[in-house]
């Protein structure tokens, strides 16, 4: 009995059918014929990434035919989220030739595998992605002979991806950098500066953003409001190439996949280096002469900080991140009167900061909310998802906080 | 629209809820994200977005107790280098995947 099936499609014969439709074979060179305007971004054809891509592979660039992809990978549960768990991750191909109207259209995205659950795969993703790894590296060396109907004749149709598309977490399996801990940040690496709160035991990224800052700003003098009694010296670190990533991560070595492998890791994982694996990206030969390989996804980002933002102003019971544990932390490392535990004699008292709003004024942001209406297709209407008696917004879902953020400072009026 | 709705109302707007520092900061972080998602960008602003995010966070830092500050609230600062690199957002983020699972087309 096989412990796992997972199903596999192959690429090349739906990329081939591109070019046998009338209607799509002329739109797959579309990123060459069009005109773009000199610094302005439209398309990722306009980007750093794929120019340079083109540059560095002229064999590549110079049949305008060629195809450029992206992976996509998410878990999801196929029985809804009210059943039992079980984390499905199915792998999606999109094609990056096609003019932004038809781009991310799911005629155009196609469904490579799905690897089963019932858990998410985790960094053994690599075992999964095996086929199509091989699959896009034949693409790349010897390519296939494809029709091509706008031009009535055989060409030699390559393909290279471009780079992945990811939730977070997912960016850590894919990338090998571990997206968990102190060092989280895959572009800031090692030179992380987040540290571990002492009531809490995991990492926060705070007093942390000052040495990005230009080296004069006055952010960076400033005792009181950061770090009491800290100036910011460091600069930026430069972000590392691809080859430079590849040589690093190289010098690790290769790990056992499998259930029996157990947490193997790394020596100094968590605190010089987070990597868990040499990513089976690296295999493929152009993978590090791509300038961006995996892309962080502004749509959790977005979910997320408006979900922090939201539930600390209005201090949301059990989600504010404005507790009793940030307020003994607080203590420790800022110079905030307001957001202490105050002890009077017996009683201990929280004073109100002054980025939570009152109760009434509370009220009348949810009931601001109830009374909104948006323009059809424009967000999903969420007055629906409040309840003013209770002062509780429901069901967030993904798709929902993206118009929120954009909008919801005026709901702070 | 809903940018120029946004900009003209917010000088008007000025907090009733909130102090106005704390607001602003809010109201930046919010410009921001609907900036780094339009679907066509100068390069110069992009630029700009790099510079000023970090300012935004900063200005977050001095309102919002540690605890509110996860990997979440930090990678916002690498986005404009992602989309002066690889392009809009529309094309890299998750949402037409999402879509499909909602959709049940999988």
């Amino acid at each position: 009995m096989a412990y796992k099936k997972l199903r596999y499609f192959p690429i090349t014969p739906r990329l081939q059918r591109l070019f046998m439709s009338s209607r799509t074979a002329e739109q797959m060179t579309w990123h060459q014929s069009y005109h773009a305007v000199d610094g302005v971004v439209v398309h990722p054809s306009d980007g750093e990434a794929w120019k340079h891509f083109n540059s560095v592979h002229p064999h590549f660039s110079a049949e305008s035919r060629n195809v450029h992809l992206g992976l996509c990978t998410d878990g999801f549960n196929p029985f809804g989220s009210f059943a039992a768990s079980y984390s499905c991750w199915p792998v999606i191909l999109t094609v990056y030739n096609l003019p932004p109207g038809m781009c991310m259209r799911s005629e155009f995205m196609f469904l490579s595998m799905v690897i089963p659950g019932p858990s998410s795969p985790g960094r053994n993703i690599d075992v999964c992605l095996r086929p199509l790894i091989d699959e896009l590296t034949q693409l790349w060396s010897s390519g296939a002979l494809t029709y091509d109907i706008s031009r009535k004749q055989n060409f030699v149709m390559r393909a290279a991806l471009m780079w992945t598309i990811n939730d977070f977490p997912a960016y850590g399996m894919v990338s090998g950098w571990s997206t968990h801990g102190k060092l989280a940040c895959p572009y800031c690496m090692e030179n992380n500066k987040a540290f571990t709160l002492t009531n809490r035991g995991k990492a926060y990224f705070f007093y942390y953003h000052r040495y990005l800052l230009p080296p004069n700003h006055r952010y960076r003098k400033n005792k009181n409001d950061f770090f009491v009694g800290r100036v910011e010296k460091d600069v930026a670190p430069p972000r590392l190439s691809g080859e430079e990533l590849f040589d690093v991560v190289s010098e690790y070595g290769d790990i056992m996949f499998g259930l029996q492998s157990g947490k193997q890791k790394f020596p100094d994982f968590g605190l010089t280096h987070n990597w868990v694996k040499r990513s089976i990206f690296w295999e493929l030969s152009y993978w590090k002469t791509n300038l961006l390989r995996h892309n962080l996804d502004v749509m959790h980002m977005e979910n997320n900080v408006f979900e922090n933002i939201f539930n600390t102003v209005m201090d949301v019971k059990g989600k504010t991140k404005h507790n009793i544990k940030s307020r003994l932390d607080v203590v420790l490392f800022c110079n905030c009167k307001n957001m202490e535990l105050v002890c009077d004699g017996s009683r201990v008292a929280k004073p109100r900061a002054s980025f939570v709003l009152e109760k009434n004024a509370q009220l009348l942001v949810y009931k601001w909310l109830k009374s909104l209406r948006f323009p059809d297709g424009h967000a999903s209407n969420i007055s629906r998802l409040v309840n003013t008696e209770e002062c509780k917004l429901y069901g967030m879902k993904s798709h929902v906080p993206c118009v929120y953020a954009n909008t919801h400072p005026i709901s702070f009026l | 629209m809903c940018h120029v709705f946004m900009q003209t109302l917010i000088p008007l707007a000025f907090c009733d809820l909130l102090p106005k520092g704390i607001w602003d900061a809010l109201m930046e972080i919010s410009h921001f994200f609907k900036d780094i998602c339009s679907s066509k960008l100068n390069v110069d602003h992009i630029e700009r977005l790099e510079k000023n995010i970090v300012k935004t966070i900063c200005k977050l830092e001095m309102i919002f107790p540690p605890s509110f500050f996860d990997s979440m609230e930090h990678l916002p600062v690498h986005l404009p280098f992602e989309v002066k690199v690889g392009g809009p957002v529309q094309y890299r983020w998750i949402y037409p995947l999402e879509r499909l699972d909602i959709t049940g087309a999988m």
